[in-house]
């Protein structure tokens, strides 16, 4: 009888155990239960540089979303997937931006949020997008010089 | 059944081939509406003319093509409905005058830049892109026109120099405005702004 009380609290403490692990697999992941509080857009992007898969989406500095995945299409744009909350709903006129926290932090997506009334829908595509600045073609560049700038 | 085929084929093809047409269109038609508009700072037809005068035949030109509303709505976004109908027109009207006087003043006494458009890059069935290569004073700029397929026909709906969005870029200064002040209060600042001599120096909002 002893025994099996035993038995039955390592079961209970290997169980607990196991709650606790997939928790913080959740967590860490930041996946979700039930998906149908979020849905999806695409946005596309001549870089998205920095920017991966859990990456987080700001609207106004709020995080409101987080970056499912990046790809790469057929003409060798970026396709990055935004999860957003179905509570925001965005116009066809959102823009969608990578912008760096800091001068060296993470990048991340900033919407900004348009007003022209035509809703998106789950899986629509953001074509107006602006690329992270690249602070190293930047700084070559007023260094160096363009190569397209004439010889004075 | 073959016939019909043929014709349903035939027609895809010369739909195909208009649309191809029609967007490559918009590539002669923004060349030659940026060509008019500089023509007006820079051929001496013009050169006697007020910088005021200058700037009304540019906005005649430009409008003649392309509608200013389209990017300037979508500037102002989401506050456009914070604004009475008669502060919406106002701010429209200073709107297309800043940005007149900006283009006016920021060329004149330079010499006339070299736009290169490149090839239209089709985005969807309503959205286009086309890429320029803009020679000023032995400097290389490249500018991107974002074309949208409205009710009004093709217009521009941003610009995106070196990476940066225009209308992003004043969104972001329209959205911080109206965050702590109003509509008569960036009526206010606009017609600040107009008054300015040097509007290049200092055009934030």
């Amino acid at each position: 009888m002893k025994n099996r009380t035993i038995e039955f609290l390592v079961g209970c403490f290997v169980l607990f155990g196991l709650v606790a692990v997939l928790y913080l697999a959740i967590q860490v992941g930041s996946a979700r239960f039930f998906g149908s509080d979020s849905y999806t857009l695409k946005a596309r992007f001549s870089s998205a540089s920095g920017v991966n898969p859990g990456s987080r989406i700001e609207i106004a500095g709020v995080r409101v979303g987080t970056v499912k995945d990046v790809s790469l299409n057929d003409n060798f744009f970026a396709i990055v997937s935004l999860e957003l909350p179905t509570t925001i709903q965005l116009d066809d006129d959102t823009i969608a931006s990578v912008k760096t926290a800091g001068l060296i932090g993470d990048r991340f997506i900033d919407l900004s949020p348009g007003g022209s009334g035509f809703p998106l829908e789950a899986g629509d595509l953001i074509v107006d997008t602006e690329s992270a600045l690249d602070i190293e073609s930047l700084i070559s560049r007023f260094a160096l010089g363009g190569i397209d700038e004439k010889a004075k | 059944m073959f016939d019909y085929l043929h014709n349903f084929l035939f027609a895809s093809a010369l739909l195909a081939c208009s649309v191809l047409t029609a967007e490559e269109g918009q590539r002669e038609k923004l060349q030659s509406t940026i060509d008019a508009a500089l023509d007006v700072i820079y051929s001496d037809c013009c050169s006697e003319l007020t910088v005021e005068d200058k700037q009304a035949i540019v906005r005649e030109r430009i409008e003649a093509n392309y509608d200013l509303d389209v990017i300037i709505r979508r500037a102002i976004g989401r506050n456009w409905q914070l604004m009475k109908t008669s502060e919406q027109e106002t701010v429209l009207e200073l709107v297309k005058k800043l940005v007149l006087k900006a283009y006016v003043d920021g060329l004149e006494g330079k010499s006339r830049p070299e736009v290169t458009l490149g090839d239209v890059t089709t985005i969807s069935d309503t959205r286009i892109e086309i890429i320029s290569t803009i020679n000023l004073d032995g400097k290389t700029y490249f500018v991107l026109y974002r074309l949208g397929r409205m009710a009004s026909g093709w217009q521009i709906y941003d610009i995106v120099a070196e990476n940066i969005s225009v209308v992003s870029n004043y969104r972001q200064q329209i959205d911080d405005h109206f965050r702590k002040g109003n509509a008569a209060e960036l009526i206010a600042r606009l017609e600040e702004l107009l008054q300015k001599n040097d509007i290049n120096e200092d055009i934030h909002i």
